[in-house]
């Protein structure tokens, strides 16, 4: 018989002791794994969309609202700015631009956003279209990676856009959108949009289920009034419709350390009617903000962790106490010192072990509804089975705990007098 | 001749400053020998020298013609696993392990392992082999005073001691434990040496040695 089989016959003979210490160290491993989980999706996520995008133009309003709503896509607009003011930053030739994506917020269909812009925004994101192509007209759209996941939507599909950016809403748009492409899969936030030109979002609002009453009809090439169907999606005639508004320009700068790149949405605000805001600034104050609620968990992770120590050195203790005699006996028939002191800290690291797989089941199935929760809420797909550092790192966490927990009674058993013990 | 056991100017000497001399004892293999004293004369610290588990402060302890105590402490604690025995007048077991389990576990720190046939055996000899899967608890005192018998030759020690296996019991019992020891020791060709005050077993013994005439002295 193994001095395992024994520790591990000692530890289920006190059922109650063994599921009170697993309770608390799998609530501690777990509750850290958890948040690195969690935390290490929400980084890449945020991340993924916001690399490459230096400086964000909309209306009026707060850093976080314009970031959430024109990078992630999971708030609403501040409200729109006007083509004729956003013209400097559009239009090619710039300085200090080397891109820049017209964004136009409209309505969603079956929860997932409509967003008008062109094409520089698939240049932007590192995008590419898999099946189709990207829309070509008014109507036309070309649905992300993940929309044509859920919603089943082919090349060729027609469908009506639903007022608002939530899928609650009932008011139906009378305009039949077309399904043109499909786009690969990214990793970013265009895995969940639906793109459009910005022509297809404003003839849906001026013409559908709003006032249209600020419409104004222009004389230009490529703007067919009869039917609202724009066949020139440039940038350059885009540009023409100055009396018309946008929700957000995207923009990267040709160097983003560049001393007036820095400076330029402060300039934006002190002498536009616009907003501007960075959002490597924006999101630093967030995560710093977002982060104090993570380390106040974090914390409370560790604290049940020492505890769970403690408990399981505590029980240890308590066994060894109880046990003195039968430890005693055991020496004299011939167990060593090292014998005892194995068993006793084969006792902790069993805890240990059990408590950690534990503790990485609870991790992982938290993480599940939470990813589940983010995916039915925001539409974002964190992966599914995430592989992550912590894991080993916990593992030999949760080691080291068994040992210390169990290092003072396995002490205690190694000193112990055994013609005492027996006199006792 | 060599002796199994031979205990030669041993003293030991207590915390309290109390100092006894212990009489040269020799014991041969195979034969019996009953230690007769009254409760405190140092029945028990005879026996825990004798199986190295006290040091003596003086004199030499010699199983097999080894000198016990010129052992380093995991080469003594082996050696007694291997050739030494003991009954303890409480019978002591893991209650998270079986009555099986138990013996399987005093083998386990031998290099030589203990063929399972020969524990069923030890158990067929003692009728306890229907309690082999019982967990401790669910012993009555008498198994489980066989069970320490069991476990005190698992091992085939040269060497059996029993510290006051009969005292709590009836004269048909003290009998029947007795017995009992004898089988055992014969069946693994042992000497036996037990530690008591009962003088009822005087006649199941090959020698007795009383400690009455104990030395002891008062030091510092």
């Amino acid at each position: 018989m193994k001095l395992t089989t024994v520790a591990w016959k000692n530890l289920v003979s006190q059922p109650s002791q063994l599921v009170l210490n697993l309770l608390l160290f799998s609530l501690g491993i777990g509750l850290s794994l958890f948040l690195l989980l969690v935390n290490d999706q929400i980084n890449k996520s945020l991340d993924n969309n916001q690399k490459g995008i230096d400086m964000v133009i909309g209306a009026k309003g707060s850093d976080l609202q314009i970031i959430f709503s024109s990078v992630y896509h999971i708030d609403n607009p501040t409200g729109n700015i006007k083509i004729d003011d956003t013209k400097a930053f559009l239009k090619e030739g710039h300085p200090l631009i080397k891109l820049s994506v017209p964004i136009s917020i409209g309505d969603n269909y079956k929860g997932f956003r409509i967003i008008g812009t062109d094409e520089a925004i698939l240049e932007l994101y590192g995008a590419s279209i898999a099946t189709g192509k990207l829309f070509s007209d008014t109507g036309s759209v070309a649905i992300g990676h993940s929309v044509a996941k859920v919603t089943g939507l082919q090349i060729g599909d027609h469908f009506k856009s639903s007022h608002g950016l939530t899928s609650g809403d009932d008011l139906e748009h009378e305009h039949d959108l077309v399904v043109v492409g499909i786009l690969k899969p990214s990793g970013t936030v265009l895995d969940n949009l639906i793109l459009t030109s910005n022509y297809t979002v404003w003839d849906v609002h001026d013409n559908g289920a709003h006032d249209h009453s600020d419409h104004n009809h222009h004389d230009h090439e490529g703007h067919d009034h009869h039917s609202h169907n724009h066949t020139d999606l440039s940038r350059e005639h885009l540009l023409t419709h100055t009396d018309k508004e946008l929700t957000n320009v995207l923009i990267q700068f040709h160097n983003n350390k560049n001393f007036q790149a820095l400076n330029l949405p402060n300039n934006i605000k002190k002498h536009t009617p616009m907003h501007a805001v960075a959002p490597a600034f924006a999101m630093s104050v967030f995560y710093d903000r977002m982060g104090i609620g993570f380390n106040l968990i974090s914390w409370i992770a560790i604290l049940i962790s020492i505890i769970s120590c403690i408990s399981i050195g505590i029980s240890l203790y308590n066994a060894l106490r109880m046990r003195r005699y039968q430890l005693a006996i055991l020496r004299v028939q011939g167990a060593t010192k090292t014998d005892l002191l194995k068993m006793i800290v084969v006792e902790g690291l069993l805890i240990a072990i059990l408590g950690f797989i534990v503790g990485v089941v609870l991790a992982y199935l938290g993480y599940i509804i939470a990813a589940n929760l983010v995916e039915t809420k925001f539409l974002y797909v964190w992966e599914t089975f995430p592989m992550h550092i912590g894991v080993p790192i916990f593992a030999i966490i949760s080691l080291v705990l068994g040992l210390v927990a169990s290092i003072t009674p396995a002490l205690q058993a190694y000193k112990m007098d055994i013609h005492h013990a027996l006199a006792e | 001749m060599s002796h199994l056991v031979a205990l030669d100017s041993v003293r030991h000497r207590y915390g309290s400053g109390l100092e006894i001399g212990l009489p040269d004892i020799t014991l041969d293999s195979g034969r019996s020998m009953m230690v007769l004293g009254k409760s405190g004369v140092g029945k028990t610290t005879l026996l825990h020298i004798i199986s190295g588990l006290l040091s003596p402060t003086n004199g030499v302890v010699k199983i097999q013609d080894q000198d016990i105590y010129k052992l380093n402490g995991t080469a003594l604690d082996r050696f007694r696993g291997k050739n030494i025995g003991i009954i303890f007048q409480k019978p002591h077991f893991f209650s998270s392990l079986t009555a099986l389990e138990n013996l399987q576990l005093s083998s386990s720190f031998q290099s030589k392992k203990v063929k399972q046939a020969f524990i069923d055996h030890v158990l067929n000899q003692l009728d306890i082999a229907d309690k082999a899967t019982s967990k401790i608890n669910e012993l009555s005192q008498g198994q489980l005073q066989r069970l320490s018998i069991a476990r005190a030759c698992i091992n085939r020690p040269k060497l059996i001691l029993a510290d006051e296996p009969t005292s709590a019991l009836d004269d048909d019992n003290a009998m029947a434990v007795m017995n009992l020891l004898r089988e055992m020791q014969q069946e693994v060709d042992a000497g036996l040496m037990i530690v008591t005050h009962d003088s009822r077993i005087k006649s199941k013994v090959d020698q007795i040695v009383d400690l009455s005439s104990i030395t002891q002295s008062a030091q510092g």
